[in-house]
């Protein structure tokens, strides 16, 4: 019941805020078929969410359900002040029959996708595995500071330091619907996933209307445009839902043959995935096994070092990231970056439409810019809200789409059939959308401000990939079930506008060289340089070698595929677009087609960079730079891959060539064959559906494997205020049973998952963290009673609990407990478990 | 002869002026004069309202509800430190209140002096309601503001609900003035201000917005028409609510504290949330605790104010202005949303404000209409015999009903001689009307029947507010603070002068579990000048070396332990719980299924009757209420002192 209960109030809340937000979506995105629904979906609680935080920043709100409705409240008067009200009215009333299927059609996929997942997250709910502690204790920290900045409760006295925006929506509805962490955390995932599917369906469907609307020209009336209202348009959008969000890489499907008895050894050693098949089993079981044989699909990608051990590369995708049910925020991330993409798309049109005008000079090319964005300067200010908190929710996903809000207003501009386009045109419109680009990083700056001055980062500059170059066939592994629909479409693209060789050798110029000098300089400085050295010799060596340089060759001539085809597929991509900006007026070119090139250029370059360069952070690897690159690469290009499919099949009035249709039916064949991997992969982790009881509280698995912990948390929970300090044991990171009351509840301990707060405080960790460990060594294991009460009394101490993992840690006998004893009261008991209070 | 005005204006600017009884040239009546009839008996009202209002505004001692609201502010105003940061709920109450302390003012009555201001100035707002209800409707409405047994707490209470109250019947009075007059900037700019303060006021103007909204929405029309000012409108609505929540810009965060306000709201009404670190916790009104207190206390809203909402949509016989249907409408949908509010979980006295303000209107209008119908049934002197024969009968009556509900046993003869008199008033009034005028006899039922009512709020009003006594369960709220802290502050005066030389300088300690236990508001608030107070316990090692002359234990730890040798106990009771569900004890009424009727009914009067009755009348009950105690340690004379400083 309280499963159900949670779950109306969640669905209700989320309507709310996208019914909150609908005006304003609707004026926005009014150039495309579906006037934005879709993104409405996720942009009112995204709005709701971060209205509340800068009212929280500022002091004009508290983070609590008051102040969570009031943002509601506020971000509802300006969407229907900005949106006008009778907008949302007419778009009820006025609704054609294609808008009104994309709507329910998208309320249907919402629902569905929420209910699915909150099913199988009542199966899987305990947040007791991997990275789910921190989740649930951003969470909970969040939901504990009324006030800005948000505590970190595993770093008593400094707010949180990560990109914890993510989070703070989860708990804005969460206030909203009234469900504490412990359930939001299940259920607001449960309903992130509705919303990745609603905007994946989004932009693929409206791209496929586009596309569809291009080919036969203006409607001559309502009927005539509800009768084009075609299926594919909805199919596209569907599938383009599934390739995003549903599927799995091809690694899934191995797994299952070899479980199943297939003879793929040789294959699995040429694939080379760490642990597969070493580690996989012949169960026999269509759903492969009870353990976790869906992991490795997230780690098919595989560096070696030098002497060949393994390094270890995530990349993960949305599936995996769901079954495994972390909340994390490249996941959060996601659904914003969907309506980030819709609003490119929307800029792009509007752009096209309008054009610049013709300015006298550059100064009016700057007044013009807001004039080719979709409801001015109005529409500026709400781009830089949603694409700026891209780098709150995970700030890797920001320049990417950055990069495509700016490329969509320039291929605007410049597409446009509003003037003619020349050399001072094209001036003028790059001065203009350079200002716009300026506009849009220096306001998200300013808006997340509050963000900025809190936060820590490990990020140290940037390294080249010279060792670990991406095999192909991993690369294929985790790509290729789009690559065929891709390469299809490609190539029908590339048949209909046929660049001329110049345009294709100048896009595989910069496409090979940039990358090419940048790795030359790179090895020039590396063993020409004290600094570059040094960070070679990291690299060690095996016995015998002398230099890093034969490796560097050996690497690259070895494993160079993944570059070569890559970079090929953007050169060609890179080429299209060129050709199709400076030829706009062939009869060929569809603003549909054009955007999607955008998409695939961007997708395709998050797969291409990593091959040469990564960011330098405490890792010292470019493991998660493959991972936040690829991550957002798979959403790209399944979008690009659900539009090339429905485009292949039919969007257009006239069929692709049949080699089109071919490897587009290769990448639906290859889709559902991976789509065994959700099925069997949840069927798994929920351990087959057995978990009793059902329950959305991501805690409950405490009442079983410790109850006396679960009832000290709940004491907490009932007596110790929001901004009270329980000390703990030092924490570990990974280890769910370390640090559960700070965990659980959102009050502060002296030190947490101690790896964790290093990597996001990089260099200054070591500074705040001085002087914690030996406290708590003096409190639990060896000093005396003076001593004990010096140390409370110095860190502002509220609380002490003896658990068993303290117990355990610190050797508590009870002769040393009688230490705490002597200088606390005792206010909670249960089993072996203590609270003590100072007094 | 002056010439009445008329019963009801639509238009009280455009109707012909009144002939004043008093003008201001003298009595010649060539011009328009302010001070009118009607004015007079508005300040009549007003007068005895606030009197009601601020007289022995510090008998009662503060619950913990307003000690916490006081103590947050006086924390502010004087910077005193205490055992935890009472978040205040109500932005512009904090604002006043902390405003009030720091002129130097102290003490019970004027934490509860602004309430008591804003409830008086509520008594003047159906001036403008005038057009909409008409003029003898307001008038009325104004008188029984001014008499309502729960406006009356609620402005005895340091609490700002009744400046939600106040601030919302302004801004519905200055919409309906807008409707019904030309449009005044002044109204419109008063408006803006109330409006900025209404948005501060506290949880309890979230009540309210739906109502003010609603009214909004159904009259759009009319009081949107003209845009012109709706700029100067908003720069005053931001300005006063910024102004309103942070004490003129003293506390910046007072901003903040208005979502705090709907937050508790929200948790108050729907019973959620973990207030444990907020303020003292709503909830626990049973759901039969509304209706309890509405036939008991109000007895005239019960029967008039139901019947007058019910009988203002069919009368024809009002102002074209209350033809409207949209004000019976209105007046509807405001009782619903006050029933809803006393259905929903978090039910409490403050859900009866928003019920009891149209329940007013509507006996406003009922006795409207009774008083204007005196000159065709009420002249004559068959009338006014009749009146004289029911009165001696409901004296009569009332002293037989007050000797038998004073007495737990049955009465039987009390109980028939009650029963006959009231069966003889009955027939009376039956024959009369069959003898004269069925209709003039009803008239007087119900004239008669409204004057017992009256007298009946009247006496509640009165007891709930100023018999106050420990063993009177005389508080609207589940908690009234106890008499004990009083005392306890006295001893401590006394001690501290005997000892310290000063009633303010002895060291205090005081022990408690929770630092935002609602009882730490009293103690804080009751002990506030105490300069030597530390919120600890004080430890083993202190009191060996140094033992404190004054522990107190507060009432959230449990079990009683001295705090070491040499000290001795007494005990005070700090708060007081009970509501009327703990009239009658718990099991079974009857004892003895088999016994026979009198015995039953003997049993039943004994256990139920009875204690209802008496606490309906006299407010008083046998059965102890819970209470919660703080125990007051004193070291014993010879010990040596605690000399170190406070916390």
């Amino acid at each position: 019941m309280d499963v159900l209960v949670a779950f109306l109030t969640w669905y209700i809340v989320i309507q709310l805020a996208s019914a909150a937000v609908l005006p304003l979506a609707v004026r926005f995105f009014a150039q495309l078929p579906d006037r934005g629904y879709a993104f409405a979906k996720i942009l009112g609680p995204f709005l709701v969410g971060v209205t509340l935080w800068l009212g929280t920043s500022y002091g004009l709100l508290r983070n609590e359900a008051g102040g969570a409705w009031l943002a509601l409240a506020i971000v509802a008067g300006l969407s229907y002040g900005f949106g006008g009200w009778g907008i949302a009215s007419r778009w009820a009333t006025e609704m054609s029959l294609a808008r009104r299927r994309a709507t329910i059609g998208v309320e249907a996929l919402f629902l569905a996708a929420f209910v699915v997942w909150t099913w199988v997250r009542i199966h899987d709910p305990a947040a007791n595995h991997t990275e789910q502690p921190m989740d649930l204790m951003f969470m909970n920290s969040i939901w504990a500071s009324p006030v800005f900045p948000p505590r970190d409760a595993w770093l008593s006295g400094y707010p949180i330091s990560y990109y914890y925006l993510g989070y703070w929506l989860l708990t804005t509805l969460g206030h909203l619907a009234n469900v504490p962490p412990a359930t939001a955390f299940t259920i607001g995932q449960a309903s992130w996933y509705g919303l990745l599917l609603t905007g994946s369906f989004g932009v693929a469907y409206n791209l496929t209307a586009l596309a569809d609307a291009d080919q036969t020209g203006p409607a001559a009336d309502e009927a005539d445009e509800s009768a084009r209202a075609g299926w594919m348009s909805g199919l596209a959008g569907l599938s383009a839902a599934v390739f995003v969000g549903v599927i799995g890489n091809l690694q899934g499907v191995l797994e299952w043959l070899y479980a199943q008895g297939a003879r793929i050894n040789s294959l699995a050693a040429w694939l080379d995935v760490n642990g597969f098949p070493e580690n996989a089993q012949r169960s026999g079981l269509w759903y492969i096994g009870y353990d976790w044989w869906w992991w490795r699909s997230s780690r098919v990608i595989a560096d070696r070092d030098l002497t060949g051990g393994h390094i270890e590369v995530i990349d993960e995708f949305p599936a995996f990231s769901y079954i495994l049910g972390d909340n994390h925020p490249h996941v959060l991330a996601m659904p914003v970056a969907l309506v980030v993409i819709g609003m490119a798309l929307s800029v792009y049109l509007f752009a096209r439409r309008s054009g610049m005008g013709e300015p006298a000079d550059w100064r009016a090319a700057w007044r013009r810019m807001p004039g080719t964005v979709p409801m001015g300067w109005a529409g500026i200010a709400l781009i830089t809200v949603v694409s700026g908190g891209l780098i709150f929710l995970n700030t890797w996903d920001y320049p990417p789409y950055w990069l495509l809000l700016i490329g969509a207003l320039m291929a605007g501009l410049v597409t446009t059939q509003r003037q003619t386009v020349d050399r001072t045109y094209l001036v003028r419109s790059a001065v203009s959308t350079a200002a716009f680009g300026i506009l849009l990083a220096v306001g998200a700056v300013a808006v997340y401000l509050p963000y900025f001055v809190t936060a820590q980062s490990q990020a140290r500059g940037f390294l080249p990939n010279l060792f670990n170059p991406t095999r192909l066939q991993q690369a294929l592994l985790m790509f290729g079930v789009f690559l065929p629909a891709l390469i299809g479409w490609l190539a029908w693209m590339w048949r209909q506008t046929r660049p001329s060789g110049r345009a294709a050798a100048t896009a595989a110029g910069v496409v090979f060289g940039l990358p090419a000098v940048f790795l030359g300089l790179s090895v020039a400085l590396a063993a020409g340089t004290p600094a570059g050295q040094e960070l070679l010799q990291r690299m060690a060596l095996p016995d015998g070698a002398t230099s890093h340089l034969a490796f560097i060759v050996q690497r690259w001539t070895r494993q160079p595929y993944t570059f070569v085809l890559f970079g090929a597929l953007l050169s060609v991509t890179t080429a299209l677009i060129w050709v199709m900006i400076v030829s706009w007026r062939r009869p060929t070119a569809r603003p549909a087609d054009f955007f999607a090139l955008l998409l695939a250029a961007v997708g395709l370059g998050l797969v291409f960079a990593p091959e040469f360069v990564f960011l330098r952070d405490n890792f010292g690897t470019r493991m998660n730079t493959v991972f936040k690159f690829y991550y957002q690469a798979w959403l790209l290009l399944a979008l690009v891959a659900g539009y090339a499919v429905a485009v292949s099949f039919g969007a257009y009035r006239r069929a692709a060539p049949l080699y089109v249709r071919a490897l587009s039916a290769v990448t639906l064949v290859l889709a559902a064959a991976t789509l065994i991997y959700p099925i069997a992969g949840t069927y798994s982790k929920t351990l087959g559906f057995s978990a009793r009881p059902r329950t959305a509280d991501a805690t409950h698995y405490l009442m079983r494997e410790g109850p006396s912990e679960k009832a000290a948390v709940e004491w907490v929970l009932h007596n110790a205020g929001p901004d009270a300090l329980v000390l703990e044991g030092k924490g570990a990171s990974y280890w769910s049973n370390y640090n559960r009351i700070s965990t659980m509840t959102g009050r502060t301990t002296l030190l947490g998952w101690d790896g964790h707060e290093s990597q996001w405080r990089g260099e200054a960790f070591g500074e705040m963290a001085r002087g914690r460990a030996e406290a708590l060594q003096s409190v639990y294991r060896s000093g005396s009673p003076a001593e004990i009460e010096r140390v409370l009394d110095e860190w502002g101490i509220d609380y002490v609990y003896i658990g068993p993992t303290e117990r355990q840690q610190y050797e508590i006998t009870q002769r040393s407990e009688e230490r705490i004893v002597a200088a606390m009261d005792l206010v909670f008991s249960d089993g072996d478990v203590r609270i003590y209070r100072s007094r | 002869m002056t010439r009445m005005p008329p019963l009801a204006g639509t238009n009280i600017e455009m109707s012909s002026s009144p002939k004043p009884v008093w003008a201001l040239d003298g009595g010649t009546g060539s011009s328009q004069a302010w001070f009118t009839v009607e004015r007079a008996l508005y300040l009549f009202a007003f007068i005895a309202g606030i009197i009601l209002r601020f007289g022995a505004l510090a008998q009662k001692p503060l619950n913990s509800l307003e000690a916490w609201n006081a103590w947050a502010a006086w924390q502010t105003a004087t910077d005193l430190p205490g055992p935890a940061e009472l978040t205040p709920v109500s932005p512009l109450w904090h604002s006043l209140q902390t405003w009030l302390f720091w002129t130097g003012v102290d003490g019970d009555g004027w934490a509860r002096s602004v309430a008591a201001a804003a409830g008086a100035l509520l008594i003047l707002a159906p001036w403008g309601l005038r057009g909409l209800m008409g003029r003898p409707a307001a008038l009325a409405l104004s008188a029984l503001i001014a008499l309502d047994p729960w406006l009356v707490t609620l402005s005895r209470l340091a609490d700002g609900a009744m400046l939600s109250a106040a601030l919302a019947m302004a801004l519905l009075a200055g919409a309906a003035r807008l409707l019904t007059n030309r449009r005044s900037v002044i109204v419109e700019r008063m408006m803006a201000v109330s409006a900025g303060l209404f948005l501060v006021s506290g949880p309890t103007a979230w009540s309210f917005l739906p109502l003010l909204a609603t009214f909004a929405l159904m009259n759009r029309r009319a009081l949107f028409r003209s845009a012109a000012g709706w700029r100067e409108a908003l720069l005053l609505f931001t300005v006063s609510a910024v102004a309103g929540a942070t004490a003129g810009l003293t506390q910046l965060d007072g901003v903040g504290l208005v979502s705090r306000s709907l937050t508790v709201w929200l948790e108050s009404v729907f019973a959620i949330g973990a207030p444990a670190a907020t303020m003292p916790a709503s909830g626990g009104y049973p759901l039969g605790w509304p209706i309890t207190r509405l036939l008991i206390d109000q007895p005239l809203l019960t029967l008039f104010g139901l019947g007058g909402l019910i009988y203002l949509p069919l009368s024809r016989r009002l102002s074209s202005a209350t033809r409207d249907a949209r004000w019976p409408l209105f007046l509807w949908l405001w009782f619903g949303w006050g029933v809803l509010l006393c259905l929903s979980p978090g039910r409490s006295p403050f859900s009866l404000i928003v019920l009891v303000l149209p329940l007013l209107v509507g006996a406003a209008h009922a006795l409207s209409e009774l008083i204007a119908l005196w000159p065709r049934y009420g002249r004559s002197q068959e009338t006014s015999a009749m009146f004289l024969t029911l009165t001696v009968l409901a004296v009569s009556g009332s002293f037989w009903g007050i000797a038998m509900s004073s007495s737990a046993s049955f009465d039987a003869v009390l109980a028939q001689a009650v029963a006959v008199i009231a069966a003889v008033g009955l027939a009376l009034l039956v024959l009369y009307g069959a003898w004269t005028d069925p209709r003039q006899a009803a008239w007087i039922g119900a004239a008669s029947i409204a004057a017992l009512a009256l007298l009946g709020t009247i006496s509640s009003t009165w007891q709930i507010n100023y018999r106050h006594a420990p063993d009177r369960r005389d508080s609207l709220f589940v908690e009234k603070g106890g008499e004990g802290l009083r005392q306890l502050v006295q001893d401590i005066n006394t001690i501290s002068a005997q000892r310290a030389g000063d009633p303010y300088e002895i060291v205090i300690f005081v022990q408690h579990a929770q630092p935002t236990n609602p009882g730490n508001a009293l103690l804080g608030w009751s002990l506030r000048h105490m300069r030597r107070l530390t919120w600890r316990a004080p430890q083993a090692e202190e009191l060996a070396a140094a033992p404190a002359p004054l522990v107190i234990q507060a009432a959230d730890i449990t079990g009683i332990a001295a705090p070491a040798q040499d000290y001795i106990g007494s005990d005070y009771v700090h708060r007081v719980i009970w509501l009327p569900a703990d009239l009658v004890p718990e099991g079974d009424m009857l004892e003895d299924a088999a016994a026979g009727a009198a015995a039953r009914l003997s049993v039943l009067w004994t256990r139920t009757l009875y204690p209802w009755l008496r606490w309906a009348h006299q407010r008083r009950a046998d059965i102890a209420p819970q209470a919660e105690r703080v125990i007051l340690w004193v070291l014993s004379d010879g010990a040596e002192a605690y000399s170190v400083g406070t916390n």
